[in-house]
């Protein structure tokens, strides 16, 4: 069996010792530092005892000089909730570097990372049904469900990204990574009916657009009886350089759209070749977004 | 913008093919995509934006529909005309003579002055009455007012170089008549000499051949004492000063040679003494090249002196004998007595005076003097003379005013096929015919019984009547470009066998006249049996064609009433050319380009 996670993708995952940018107020404790002051054991400030302090934090040797009671001040450690959506529509399994695969990898390679840094990880299958979830729970044995169940995947049918997401709930504020190619037809509402949804539900929102680079850059000529893999649609095209360069030009757009949109909340948007090396995409497209650090 | 090929339109059935392989070609491929979101946007704006958009879809096939249109304008040979109005009668005169064969640099003036022609021909309008006219020393009328131009270019390019001498000025005169009647017409004259038209609203082709020419205008000889004394004449007859070599052949060994210097216009004779009189021919040639080649060379046959045999029956005629002593080239054989005659003996005349027995000869020709009964013709015995005049034209000038006193005559019934030369009162006395191959002439009358051999007419008549009795040699030695080449073979040969300079071999008829495809040099006629072999040279009319024009074309064509190109059209296939080029080149970039 063609595995979708070889031993080279885990031996890049090793290299990568980082944590994902998020900052949180609310939660479960976890190994991420939150805004709030906590019970870790990581020291950050004083302040004057006032009743009801637990008398275990004052700081004596505060007492014996100033004669004052000091309570001591520790950030408090609060786990991240990521919620990564995967589109698993039969478009996304396109491409001699296969769009899906790439999918998967960043999938896996996002909940390796939280997951290493003891943040809670749910992985949503975005199918024609609606959301396959699955592992929420964490700790690091959660890491080989995930990549069971992402080797189990498999992209077909058709997905309506809007409704699928807006069917999650979403309990904690959190992290919403969406991957997709995002080829949706009057894609701009829809786009932002996401965007929208998974803000109001405090959800930090990225999007990781993945093409092909038979997508980005055809190179097909001459009149062709073009066929969606997705709905099985036709149509037939003389395919001109004009009509490349409009293609190419039009594809640029949606990618700015998405882009507007998603920064307009706030969110991060990225785009990735399927061909592209994992490493790369972790360590400079994320990096470059902050999303890592 | 006229055409002047209307065929290849044929090819346009060839457009809806290509637009058929267009469509077929058509037929797309499959192709899976992720999504069509995309394509289905651009195609949408396309269609919003046609039918430019349509149209630059299918910009190789118009393309290619614009080359294949192209291609078949470029065959059609269009051409713009520029000035002239169209004239509804065309009429080309072409020199066909001997001068035309000279050449410049190294196409003939016939060739060029034939493209020329056609070139005109092609740029005349189709509704255009095209005459062709070749001048020599006949003027020759090779098409009337045809609109068929393929007809008139096959006519034209069927005009053989010509040996003979002569010029455009005999076809004014035809030009003149043809053109009396006509009110818009020109003439197109080619030529290669000055010549004036007069009010005839023609141009003139003035064909430009080399400077320099050097002509061998005769060579002769003379047989004395076993010698033979040779004369040749050589004219510089070109602007330029001549140095070279002249070289006398036997027939094909080299018997002299000699330098000569001429100088423009001068003439020299050269004189050769040789020994050999056993040569056929002899030929001379001048070394090096100029404007008419045929001239450098000339060929002269020597042999061909072979006198006739004439067979004399009679009783003692004096007078007769003694005439016949006087004819030239004939040997005489005399006998008085018929029986001697054999049938395995052949002469080219028998002679049988007062005396005709059974026998008469199949072959050769014959001459009745005072006839006795006989089968050709009847004779009704003897009467009384009187004064004879001559009534036939064909009896020669100085022989027309004869008269003399016939105290009697036969009298005999003048056959069918017999013509009076001379009578008396309305009786023929001397007639002359052909039957049954053979020449028959008959005197009705003793020329004792005469006061004819008193006159000094009387030899004189009697070498008339065996000149046209005695089939001399079947054609004369040598010949210059022009001259009728007769066959006077004899009654016995139906056909002669010719062997051309250039080695041909076909038959000819006796009695024909040598026209067509002559060349110059040496010919060989024979009979089937090869009983005897003659030769006959033909040479180029050097005197009367071989003189190049002093005055330069550019003076002539200025004094001419015609200053302007002989063209008048600009045939645009170059540029159309240039244009399917370009598209070519065009379409390659965009297939280039992936279109």
């Amino acid at each position: 069996m063609n595995r979708k996670f070889d031993k080279e993708f885990f031996k890049k995952l090793n290299n990568i010792s980082i944590k994902l940018n998020l900052k949180l107020s609310k939660g479960t404790q976890g190994g991420r530092k939150s805004k709030a002051r906590g019970t870790s054991v990581e020291f950050s400030d004083f302040r004057e005892y006032v009743h009801g302090d637990d008398f275990r934090r004052v700081d004596w040797n505060a007492y014996g000089r100033f004669e004052k009671l000091f309570v001591k001040l520790f950030m408090e450690e609060r786990e991240g909730n990521f919620s990564i959506f995967i589109d698993c529509s039969k478009s996304m399994d396109f491409g001699q570097f296969n769009k899906g695969n790439m999918a998967l990898k960043i999938a896996a390679s996002l909940s390796y990372i939280a997951i290493n840094n003891l943040d809670r990880v749910r992985i949503g299958v975005l199918k024609e049904g609606g959301t396959e979830l699955f592992n929420k729970s964490r700790g690091k044995e959660s890491f080989i469900k995930i990549i069971d169940g992402l080797e189990s995947l498999e992209f077909s049918g058709k997905t309506n990204l809007k409704s699928t997401i807006l069917k999650n709930r979403f309990t904690n504020i959190g992290m919403s990574i969406l991957i997709s190619d995002f080829l949706i037809s009057n894609g701009e509402e829809e786009i932002e009916e996401i965007v929208k949804y998974l803000t109001y539900k405090k959800q930090q929102v990225v999007f990781i657009q993945i093409l092909c680079e038979e997508e980005r850059n055809p190179e097909i000529m001459g009149t062709k009886n073009i066929i969606d893999m997705e709905t099985k649609e036709e149509a037939k095209v003389s395919i001109t350089p004009k009509i490349l360069k409009l293609y190419k030009s039009r594809i640029k757009e949606h990618e700015d759209m998405l882009k507007n949109i998603v920064k307009k909340y706030g969110g991060a948007f990225i785009k990735v070749n399927s061909e592209e090396d994992i490493e790369k995409i972790i360590l400079t497209d994320l990096f470059n977004h902050k999303l890592l650090g | 913008m006229s055409f002047l090929n209307i065929w290849p339109l044929f090819f346009l059935v060839t457009i809806p093919f290509l637009i058929l392989l267009y469509i077929l070609k058509e037929k797309s491929e499959d192709l899976s995509v992720s999504s069509l979101i995309f394509w289905q946007e651009i195609y949408k704006t396309l269609e919003v934006n046609s039918p430019f958009e349509k149209l630059k879809k299918n910009i190789m096939l118009f393309l290619q529909i614009l080359i294949a249109l192209l291609i078949i304008l470029a065959l059609m040979n269009p051409f713009i005309r520029f000035f002239g109005k169209e004239y509804t009668d065309l009429i080309i005169v072409i020199d066909n003579s001997a001068s035309m064969l000279g050449i410049n640099k190294e196409e003939n003036c016939i060739d060029r002055g034939k493209a020329i022609a056609k070139e005109y021909i092609e740029s005349a309008a189709n509704s255009t009455k095209i005459s062709v006219i070749t001048a020599n020393k006949d003027v020759e009328v090779l098409v009337t007012a045809s609109k068929n131009k393929d007809l008139v270019k096959d006519k034209i390019d069927s005009i053989t170089k010509s040996l003979s001498p002569g010029d455009l000025n005999g076809s004014i005169k035809l030009v003149e008549s043809m053109t009396k009647e006509l009110k818009n017409y020109e003439v197109l004259f080619i030529t290669d000499e000055e010549l004036d038209i007069g009010d005839i609203n023609g141009r003139i082709v003035y064909l430009d051949k080399n400077k320099s020419n050097i002509s061998i205008d005769n060579i002769a000889h003379k047989i004395e004492d076993g010698k033979v004394s040779i004369i040749s004449t050589i004219t510089n007859r070109g602007n330029d000063d001549y140095s070279g070599d002249f070289y006398l052949y036997g027939e094909k060994e080299l018997l002299e040679a000699t330098s000569i210097k001429l100088k423009k216009g001068e003439e020299i004779t050269l004189n050769f003494n040789i020994k050999d009189t056993d040569i056929d021919y002899l030929k001379g040639e001048i070394s090096g090249k100029d404007a008419i080649l045929e001239d450098n060379t000339f060929y002269h046959v020597m042999k061909n002196n072979d006198d006739k045999k004439v067979l004399f029956v009679s009783n003692k005629n004096v007078f007769l004998e003694k005439a016949l002593s006087v004819v030239s080239k004939a040997d005489v054989i005399k006998t008085n007595d018929i029986s001697n005659i054999s049938e395995k003996d052949r002469y080219n005349l028998y002679i049988f005076d007062g005396m005709l027995g059974e026998y008469m000869p199949q072959d050769g020709n014959i001459l009745i003097v005072n006839p006795t009964e006989n089968n050709l013709f009847g004779v009704l015995g003897e009467q009384a003379g009187g004064e004879a005049v001559v009534v036939s034209e064909d009896i020669p000038k100085y022989l027309q005013n004869m008269t003399f006193i016939a105290s009697k005559i036969k009298k005999t019934e003048m056959p069918s096929w017999a013509k009076s030369l001379i009578n008396i009162g309305d009786k023929s006395v001397l007639f002359l015919g052909k039957h049954n191959n053979q020449k028959i002439a008959v005197v009705n009358f003793d020329f004792h019984d005469t006061d004819l051999p008193l006159k000094a007419e009387f030899p004189m008549l009697i070498d008339y009547i065996c000149e046209e009795l005695i089939d001399r040699n079947i054609v004369n030695s040598n010949y210059i470009g022009g001259e009728d080449i007769k066959i006077n073979g004899s009654s016995v040969y139906d056909e002669l066998i010719l062997t051309t300079p250039s080695g041909r071999v076909h038959t000819i008829e006796n009695d024909s006249i040598l026209k067509e495809n002559l060349e110059l040099g040496v010919y060989a006629i024979e009979d089937n049996n090869h009983s005897f072999n003659e030769m006959f040279s033909i040479n180029f009319p050097s005197i009367e064609e071989g003189n190049i024009m002093e005055d330069t074309i550019e003076d002539l064509e200025a004094r001419s009433n015609n200053k302007g190109s002989i063209k008048g059209m600009l045939n645009i296939t170059p540029y159309i050319i240039s244009l399917i080029m370009l598209f070519i080149i065009v379409e390659w970039v965009l297939y280039k380009k992936g279109y």
